[in-house]
Formats: structure tokens, sequence, C-alpha cells
């Protein structure tokens, strides 16, 4: 009885804290559907719009058929958001898939709270105006929104993708809050001690929700009784499984690093180790058609030494082409065995 | 062909498209089976669902009445496939459209409905953790074999009708829209605040 009382107790905590709850309690049904398009609106914007450049993103949605911002330019079409810049933007969805944009304008958002419903996103957190009250979005691990649409088919393109929008520049803010020694406002030159698990993490909050389909993605899962591999996922309606192995080369603040040859031996010991992963999961579970990705984050740099907080562009761009040689190559001695993948990390000039 | 599975598609498939793009036999899979859960937490016997569900061997909810409405759907060119992803042609849009007024789909529309909405109020892979966190189908993860989901003489459906009967007393009737207690019970079920 007092079980049942309890978990009662936790699903009236759970609706409490509801941003639907609360915005049905006080705009009612109509309220609702108008979020609902809201909440469409925003994932479509999001495939285009930066959401790093901007300190403040408000989108609003009117609860009658008038539409709201004053000072406006408009947007016909969605893809024209992956060109905007400026610290506070304002969009209002209109009905017939327009916009109307307001950059760098001095209002605040909360005057529209009585005619619209109104989200807003800043560097910290999600939120949602409920008249002049702020609901806040619980935070789902590191995700810096809920309005993300899953884009990827395959692992191969979201690894493709990874490399190029979020490992190349470090957008992803795992990445560059942690990974680099002096953090978010550093030039990107050398990395903190152990960045491993960091790197590790970024990607996989990534996959976990970009990838369309169904899949598993776990962190650091054992192939078997003591080795873990960093990323497993399994897919759910299929024999499918892929063991992700993550390396990180370049030079780590404590002085520890790989550059040079160790940066090659490294490499390749990595891929000796996936092979050995892929050998144990074969014979753990054979039933499974398993393939192998070894990942190699890539910042390097030449010449520079631990205490560096600075680059030149031909130093900082040294190794981007330079590729690493494997050998063995297992990607053509074996069928299980995918071609590396080198993810290279720019320093920030 | 089971009528009922065969709608489910086209109305699962007609309203991930607008989120999505398109659809895979997996996500049909998944977002039915979710529906047939949201209908048993507003009360509904999982034996008026019209088609049954196993957990097959890799540990995810699945019907064979799915796949073979699915199949028949493909076959007859209902649906257009692109590397295993489908989409709805204009002539099984419009008889969605006449079907869906019938007063036998009418129910389950609704079911279907909240399913998809889920994913614009919280993320696609939280929607899909929690549908794996409900207790008929992690019990049956447990066990290897092939197994009945939502089976009316398990003691696991008895945990999804107890969560209903909770949920109805958490909720106090205050919230006309149902997508409110499924969000609820997502969060109960995977013990994280979503949303």
């Amino acid at each position: 009885m007092f079980e049942e009382e309890d978990e009662i107790r936790q699903m009236q905590e759970i609706v409490k804290n509801l941003y639907v709850a609360r915005i049905e309690e006080t705009y009612g049904d109509e309220g609702l559907r108008i979020t609902e398009e809201l909440t469409s609106a925003i994932s479509n914007i999001y495939v285009h719009l930066d959401r790093n450049i901007f300190n403040k993103i408000v989108i609003i949605k009117s609860l009658s058929n008038n539409s709201i911002l004053k000072d406006f330019r408009s947007i016909t079409r969605i893809a024209q958001f992956s060109i905007l810049s400026g610290k506070k933007i304002i969009i209002e969805i209109l009905d017939n898939n327009t916009f109307n944009v307001s950059i760098d304008s001095c209002e605040n958002e909360s005057i529209f709270s009585n005619d619209a419903i109104v989200y807003l996103k800043n560097e910290t957190a999600e939120y949602f105006y409920i008249k002049e009250d702020l609901e806040e979005l619980t935070k789902i691990g590191n995700l810096d929104t809920y309005f993300i649409k899953p884009t990827f088919k395959s692992l191969d393109e979201a690894l493709d993708n990874y490399k190029t929008s979020q490992a190349r520049t470090s957008k992803c803010l795992i990445l560059r809050k942690n990974v680099w020694k002096g953090g978010i406002s550093s030039n990107r030159v050398v990395f903190k001690p152990g960045p491993e698990h960091i790197m590790r993490d970024s990607l996989f909050q990534f996959l976990d929700v970009y990838i369309r389909g169904n899949k598993e993605v776990m962190r650091e899962q054992n192939v078997n009784e003591k080795n873990p591999i960093d990323i497993r996922i399994t897919w759910n309606y299929t024999n499918h499984v892929a063991l992700i192995e993550i390396k990180w080369i370049g030079l780590s603040s404590s002085g520890s690093g790989y550059t040079g040859k160790s940066a090659i031996t490294r490499s390749n010991k990595g891929a000796k180790q996936l092979a050995n992963y892929l050998d144990l999961f074969r014979t753990e579970q054979p039933e499974k058609t398993t393939r192998g990705y070894l990942v190699v984050f890539d910042g390097r740099r030449n010449n520079v030494v631990k205490t560096d907080t600075n680059v030149s562009f031909a130093d900082g761009f040294h190794f981007e082409n330079k590729e690493i040689v494997y050998n063995p190559d297992y990607s053509h001695t074996r069928r299980d065995f995918e071609k590396p993948i080198r993810f290279f990390m720019e320093a920030k000039y | 062909m089971n009528h009922f599975s065969t709608y489910d598609i086209l109305s699962l498939t007609t309203k991930l498209e607008k989120s999505l793009g398109d659809i895979s036999e997996g996500e049909i899979q998944m977002f039915s089976y979710l529906a047939c859960i949201l209908s048993i937490l507003d009360g509904k016997s999982a034996n008026t669902w019209g088609y049954s569900f196993i957990k097959n061997e890799f540990g995810s909810p699945y019907s064979e009445a799915i796949n073979s409405s699915l199949e028949s759907l493909f076959t007859n060119n209902s649906l257009i496939l692109d590397s295993e992803y489908y989409k709805i042609n204009e002539s099984s849009s419009l008889k969605l459209k006449i079907l869906s007024k019938l007063g036998l789909y009418k129910s389950r529309e609704t079911y279907l409905e909240i399913a998809t909405n889920c994913i614009k109020f919280i993320p696609y892979s939280s929607v899909r953790k929690a549908l794996f966190c409900e207790p008929s189908l992690k019990i049956a993860i447990k066990n290897k074999n092939r197994r009945l989901l939502l089976d009316e003489e398990s003691a696991s459906i008895h945990l999804l009708y107890s969560q209903f009967e909770k949920l109805t007393k958490a909720l106090a009737g205050n919230y006309n829209n149902k997508v409110i207690p499924a969000l609820v019970w997502m969060s109960y079920n995977t013990k994280t605040q979503l949303g």
C-alpha cells in the first residue's frame, strides 16, 4: 500500500515538472496544439540554424492568427537559417511555413507570453514561458536541446558528419569545453590529460541522438568479462552490431602524448586492440554480424610543447592531410574491420 | 492480411513522414507497439488491439501481422521503398483519409497519434529508451526465447494495468491531452524526468 502511494507520488512529481502539462494547465488544449506545431518547427529550424552562434534563441508561435513580432524580416525558405548570425535571435513561426525573424533586438521575450507559446534557449538550458514564469526543461545527459531530428540512416553517414561538423572545429560543446587545455576559450593547441573518455562521450551522444532507426548505443561495454569497448551499437531488428574503439593522438598538457612515430604506433595498437575485440566478440556472440570501427581523434600540432597556448597556422595544420599508415591494414585483411577513421581537430585562429 | 495492422502502417507512415521524412520497418514495429501500450494505459484491454506482439530474437517488440501487412502494402505499391525506408503514395493517403473516419479505426487513431506526437515533445532517442524500459518488454528481454508480449495470461501485463491505475490516480483527471500521461509514464519507467 505504502509502495503504491509512493509510486503515485513519484508520478505526481513528474507531472509537476513536465512542461507539456504546465502548458495545458495555462493555455489549454489549443495551447498544447500550438506547442506541438512550435516544437516540430524548432526541430526543423535546428537542422539549419547554428545553435552555438547565438547566446539566446527565442522561438514563438502566436495563440491567435495575428503575428506578434513588430520589427522583423521574413524568411521563406528554412535553409536560410543556416546563414544567420548574431547574439540573440527571435523567430516567429507563421502558418504558411514562413518565419518572421528579428536579430539582436532589445525586446524582452517575456512580453510575448500572454499571446504566444514562447520557447527560449540560452547557453545553459531550454525553457518555455508559462505566462511570466520560466519553466526549465530537465536536461537529458549532455544534450543541448530536446528538439533534435535524428538525421542519419547509417553509422558511416553519421561518423562522416561528426568528423566534419563536430570534431573538426570542436563544435560539440562536450569537446569544446572539456577536451582542450584552457577550455572553451582556448586556441585548441594541446589536450587536457586523459581526453579519451570525453571524446567517447561526445561521439556517443551524437550517435545516440542522430542515427535513425532502432538501435541501442552504449558506452564502455564489455566485449567479454575483462575487455570494454568504447562504444557498442546494437540494432534491434537485425543481428548487426558495431564496435567502436577510440584513440587520441596529439599532445596533452601533462606532457604525455602521441606525436611523430608514437602517433602511428598508438593508432596501430588501437587497430590491433579492435581486431582482438572483434575476435573475442565473435567467440562470445557468433550469431551477430559485427563490424569494427577504429576512430582516431587527431589533435597533432607541429613544434608545440605542453605549455603552448598558440600555434602558427602552418604548424597547426601540419598534420591535416597526414594519414596514418596501418601495418597490418586490417581493413584489407579482415571483412569485419572498417577503414580506420581519423578526425583531424583544428586549432583556433 | 490483418486490416488493423494495415491501417496502423498507413497511419504511422503518414504521421512519421511529416517529422522524419520516411519510416523503416523497425520504426513501424516500435511505434505500433507503443500505440498498443498507450491504449492499455488508457484502460483498454490488450486483447482488443487486433494483433499481437512478440519479443523477437534481438530483444525488440515485433508483430508478424505488421510484417506481412507491410509486405502486402509494398507489393501492391501502396508504399514506396527507398533503401529500407518507406513512404506512402498518394492513393494510399486518400484511402487512409477515408478509413480514418470509420468508427472501427477511430479509437486506435488516437493512440497512433499520441505515440508519434511523443517525439515532438521529447527526443526520439528518449522515447525509444522509455519503450524498452516498460515492464512487459523488460521482463521478456531477460528470457532468451521469443516470447509473446502483452499477453493477458502473463503476470507482466498486470504490471502495466497496475501502472495504468496509479497513473490515473496521479493525474486525477486533470489533463485532457493523452500525450501527458504518455510522457509521465515514459519518465516514470526510465526514472528520468523527460520534459
